[in-house]
């Protein structure tokens, strides 16, 4: 933590900062105090380049291969960490070549892949469409067309994208898009099986994909309710040393549906910043008593309100989850799940639905996520369960 | 490639997992009842402009107080250069309230800036054009909390990329000050729209003339002349008030460029007949025909303007007042004048032959510049 010594310079501040949504602003003791840690460090070597070829844009405007280069590392240090600005800025850059390079493949992958990023999903789709037209030869835009039918429930076109993944990827490239489509639409254990011996075959596989496999195998264990298998797919993702939220969000669910908070607190330790580790930060620290609970339940709750009141629908999903788990406002929970899932049908968004249809005793809210279920064949005990008392509530199965 | 691939793949599974906030700054604008100033309070993350700025001059990565307080002027510049607020077409001028501060918000820290925005006068409402860093992330948002002078509460607004001009609803003034407002602004137009003036003059020139036999001569009586001018200055307003009202509630629209090319072809017309006499008795039937197309003439005037949406009607009364007493005053300038000199040559040959023939002159000009759009000119 920083330390800060507030102090009122005028009346006129106080009263304005009466007024403001936020706290009173403050002065500083002393210029050496340091009040923000940037993102951006001279160690950072991804930070460093991109700086570089940032100054180097200024000089050559017209350069649309560093365009191009800026725009993917910006994407790929906002995949990797999460942060939203970064999607932003690989927008400003690849802005002009909407003009300048009509017919450039790399044009409409990154174009794609933000537009993905902001749940414009129709528009991606042609970006990427687009992209695959200019560069036949390129996996990227087949492989992301494929993230994006499976966000939307749509495995028969993603079952497509895999196949013609085949003869462009890496055999556990097509193969773990082959399974995950798969697990999801009635063939979970054959998925499990095939993916398993695809990447013991791979003992050599890059560490990142290593992780994702792990962490698709630790998924389909659980809901094969092989808790064991899951538990030890989980541990190997963690010991590949790639850093992932998604990894750490999913083995925390695991913990704590396991009853063992405790381990999801330290497990998460230093990753506030993350809205969605945040969010099982705070389900944790709630089971516990954890006195910092509160503090983080506060942040969550800032985060929100800030999200909504900028109008931004991305968070819907984990906003949901913490009206439901958090603040016990079912009603609440249920309206945001249930907009959600008009734009985002994947088995976390169908699961948070049924539960807050549940708790907000209106089971037939959640007949869009039970006709998922229904016709999808998806596999999962848990959310049979759920199904199974909604139905009794007068929904159908 | 391979990595990015691994990267994608991941992604499969992630398109919801955000972890960050976006960049989003915060204003508070605020209004004080009987001032035309803004008082505004803008809280920008001190990492957006580190972006913009590179604040962080030693590159460490710790942004240190020092390394915003030296910068605090510069910071100030960059922030008011991209934010504007106007009334009407006049842009407010920013003013430093106090001193740069720091707040902290929910994703970091922010520099807290204090301003003022001098308006010139807030009846006509406040347009607001945000452009805060969307050069360089246009997915960065401005979230403005926006007071209203004398109200209570807080109105809030999204400025983004595709949302960066937006007006401010005023809490509705007295009455009495936006009927006083608009009142001005038509006595204002009316003096300085030089065509409905030359217009006036060129119908109202003869009124204290009599056509007889081809040749003018002095009117026997002030009264004639007065219900002369009367007729001629009533079926003018009562014409031009209807399709001013009419345009300014959006019942009929016409393209400005014929309205505007109509409005000088009539102080020709005017103008002429002065010369050739070819409506002698009936100048307010003209007066009359041609008052409805300047009646849209000062409907885009007062669009341009800004109309205020809850008090329509109090506005577009006190404009067209405001045009009546400008006109009145014309005349009351005029008449006594004109009346006196009605036995001169000067004024029959010099006043109503050559100014006649000079504002068909100036209007035949006008004509042309607007009928086929130059830019430029004498006039």
């Amino acid at each position: 933590m920083l330390k800060l010594t507030p102090r009122f310079l005028a009346p006129a501040a106080l009263a304005l900062a009466c007024a403001a949504a936020s706290s009173a602003p403050f002065t500083p003791a002393s210029d050496a105090e340091v009040v923000e840690r940037l993102p951006s460090t001279a160690a950072d070597p991804s930070v460093r380049r991109v700086d570089s070829l940032r100054k180097q844009l200024a000089a050559q405007p017209g350069d649309v291969g560093l365009r191009l280069e800026i725009a993917r590392r910006y994407f790929d240090m906002a995949m990797a960490q999460g942060d939203p600005r970064y999607v932003g800025y690989a927008q400003a850059a690849i802005a002009p070549l909407a003009q300048s390079a009509p017919s450039n493949a790399g044009y409409w992958l990154v174009r794609g892949q933000i537009e993905q990023y902001s749940h414009d999903f129709a528009a991606a789709l042609k970006s990427l469409t687009r992209a695959g037209e200019l560069d036949p030869k390129s996996p990227e835009p087949i492989a992301w067309r494929g993230a994006i039918h499976m966000v939307q429930a749509r495995y028969a076109e993603a079952l497509s994208e895999c196949t013609r993944l085949v003869p462009l990827a890496l055999p556990l490239h097509a193969q773990g898009c082959t399974a995950y489509v798969q697990a999801s639409s009635g063939h979970l254990a054959e998925a499990y099986d095939s993916l398993g011996k695809e990447l013991a075959a791979t003992p050599q596989a890059e560490p990142g994909m290593a992780l994702w496999v792990r962490t698709r195998l630790a998924e389909m264990a659980i809901r094969l309710q092989k808790t064991a298998e899951a538990e030890a797919h989980f541990k190997a993702a963690l010991q590949t040393g790639v850093t992932d939220q998604f990894l750490l969000g999913a083995y925390a669910d695991f913990l704590l549906a396991q009853k063992r908070p405790a381990e999801a607190v330290t497990l998460l330790a230093d990753w506030e910043r993350s809205d969605i580790l945040l969010l099982r930060l705070a389900l944790a620290g709630k089971a516990l008593n954890d006195p910092r609970a509160k503090g983080w339940v506060g942040q969550l709750r800032d985060r929100f309100a800030a999200a909504a009141q900028r109008g931004d629908r991305l968070h819907e999903q984990e906003a949901a989850r913490f009206e439901l788990d958090v603040e016990g406002q079912p009603a609440k929970a249920l309206e945001l799940a249930a907009r959600n899932y008009q734009a985002q049908k994947e088995p976390r968004d169908a699961e948070i639905l049924m539960r807050a249809a549940l708790a907000a005793n209106q089971a037939k809210a959640a007949q869009p996520a039970l006709d998922w279920l229904r016709t999808s064949r998806y596999e999962d005990p848990m959310l049979e369960g759920i199904a199974g008392q909604l139905a009794a509530k007068g929904a159908q199965r | 490639m391979k990595r990015l691939f691994a990267l994608l793949l991941v992604l499969l599974a992630q398109t919801t997992a955000l972890a960050h906030k976006p960049s989003d700054s915060y204003l508070t604008l605020r209004g004080a009842p009987g001032s035309e100033d803004i008082t505004v309070r803008w809280d920008v993350a001190l990492r957006d402009l580190d972006y913009v700025l590179e604040l962080d001059r030693d590159g460490n990565g710790a942004l240190t107080w020092g390394e915003v307080r030296q910068r605090s002027d510069e910071i100030t510049r960059y922030a008011t250069g991209h934010l504007e607020l106007k009334t009407g077409e006049k842009a407010c001028e920013w003013e430093t309230a106090a001193p740069l501060q720091l707040d902290k918000h929910s994703d970091g820290t922010y520099a807290v800036l204090s301003l003022k925005a001098r308006c010139e006068t807030l009846v006509r409402g406040l347009k607001v054009k945000y452009s805060l860093l969307f050069d360089v992330d246009p997915s960065h948002r401005g979230l403005v909390q926006w007071v209203a002078p004398g109200s209570a509460a807080s109105q809030a607004l999204v400025f983004g990329t595709d949302s960066a001009e937006q007006s401010l609803a005023m809490q509705s003034q007295g009455m009495w000050q936006t009927l006083k407002q608009y009142l001005v602004d038509g006595t204002w137009h009316i003096w300085i729209g030089y065509d409905h003036i030359l217009f006036l003059l060129s119908l109202l020139l003869p009124a204290v003339l009599v056509r007889r036999a081809g040749q003018w001569e002095p009117a026997p009586s002030l009264k004639g002349s007065l219900l002369e001018v009367l007729k001629v200055v009533t079926a003018f307003t009562l014409a031009h008030s209807i399709t001013l009202t009419l345009a300014a509630l959006g019942v009929i629209s016409l393209p400005s460029r014929l309205v505007e090319s109509i409005i000088a072809l009539s102080v020709i017309v005017a103008a002429l007949n002065n010369l050739g006499g070819t409506i002698e008795k009936r100048r307010w039937v003209m007066a009359f025909v041609f008052g409805l197309v300047h009646g849209f003439g000062f409907a885009s005037v007062l669009a341009d303007l800004g109309l205020p949406q809850d008090a329509l009607v109090l506005a577009l009364v006190g404009f067209n007042l405001g045009v009546e007493v400008g006109q009145l005053a014309i005349v009351v300038a005029f008449v006594p004048i004109a009346f006196a000199l009605r036995r001169t040559v000067f004024y029959r040959r010099g006043v109503l032959t050559v100014g006649s023939s000079l504002i068909a002159l100036i209007a035949l000009w006008w004509f042309i510049q607007r009928a086929f759009d130059i830019q430029g000119g004498p006039f």
